[in-house]
């Protein structure tokens, strides 16, 4: 499968979907889906805070380079 | 009481940073329903596609309007899941970033919320052209609503406004209710890019109706401002 983050998430996120549709019962599964969800929240965070090509890094949140 | 929350759908696009055209959808809302519905807003930000602009467009927004939460999101119908997943009240205000609402809408949220509630509607939405048979409203049916619909007893019956029926469940401006989503109808919402996998996708269920605001031929209560490009 050839993807790029993006279409991965939204990927990620739809079957996250699904399992919530299914509705949810098994710990592993809530906790997977949660995690997927967490993930892909991360990345489109990332994404925002991405300038000029550097990932910004909340450790360096006032004295960006 | 019912309640009610607003969601703002935004991503960034050509006219990123600018928030021109977020702003002027915030302010006429808050124009025609009242400045009470900021305290409940929340933004939901779907960096794409205009990822390089998308932390500038991030600050300008958080530094016109500080209070209210963004969250982000992968695409239109990841954030639209999100926020039924995330409400905390009866109903949510959807609206994408890119309305404007017009002095046609005579009724404030309180009354549209009664009406809502009162017959059962789960969809409500603000139209963009005239009540008329157009675009995927293939058929309306004009519907009469009262003050004392939850007591038949009380007569004369008042008529409070009219709506409309429609099997067009459009990702136009709309209040949703809450339960009746989070119960059936999202399960017909799939995850997929930009502002797809909402309305194609709950209306091919076939059997949703949306109401839209006003009678036949009433003019059209919301304009598009089209946030996609213009600066």
């Amino acid at each position: 499968m050839n993807m790029d983050i993006h279409s991965a998430c939204l990927y990620l996120k739809s079957i996250a979907n699904m399992n919530r549709i299914a509705g949810l019962t098994d710990p592993a599964i809530i906790a997977l889906t949660t995690a997927m969800e967490t993930v892909c929240d991360y990345v489109a965070k990332s994404e925002i805070e991405k300038r000029d090509g550097v990932i910004y890094h909340p450790s360096t949140a006032g004295g960006e380079q | 009481m019912n309640t009610i929350s607003l969601n703002i759908f935004t991503n960034a696009t050509e006219s990123a940073p600018n928030t021109a055209v977020i702003s002027r959808t915030l302010e006429s809302i808050m124009i025609m329903f009242g400045p009470d519905i900021y305290d409940r807003l929340t933004f939901y930000l779907d960096p794409h596609p205009g990822i390089d602009k998308a932390r500038d467009y991030y600050e300008n927004i958080k530094k016109h309007y500080p209070l209210p939460e963004i969250k982000y999101c992968q695409s239109l119908s990841d954030g639209y899941l999100k926020s039924i997943r995330d409400a905390r009240t009866d109903y949510i205000f959807q609206c994408e970033h890119d309305w404007e609402f017009l002095p046609t809408i005579k009724h404030s949220l309180d009354d549209i919320l009664y009406v809502m509630k009162t017959r059962g509607l789960y969809h409500f939405r603000f139209n963009k052209r005239e009540n008329k048979v157009a675009g995927w409203d293939t058929k309306l049916e004009e519907r009469l609503s009262f003050a004392n619909d939850n007591d038949a007893n009380i007569l004369p019956m008042k008529i409070f406004f009219s709506y409309c029926l429609t099997p067009n469940v459009s990702n136009n401006p709309h209040i949703i209710d809450v339960k009746k989503y989070r119960d059936e109808i999202a399960q017909h919402i799939i995850v997929r890019p930009g502002s797809l996998g909402i309305e194609r996708e709950i209306n091919a269920a076939g059997k949703y109706q949306s109401a839209i605001y006003g009678p036949l031929g009433y003019p059209a209560t919301v304009r598009h401002l089209d946030g996609r490009g213009k600066k």
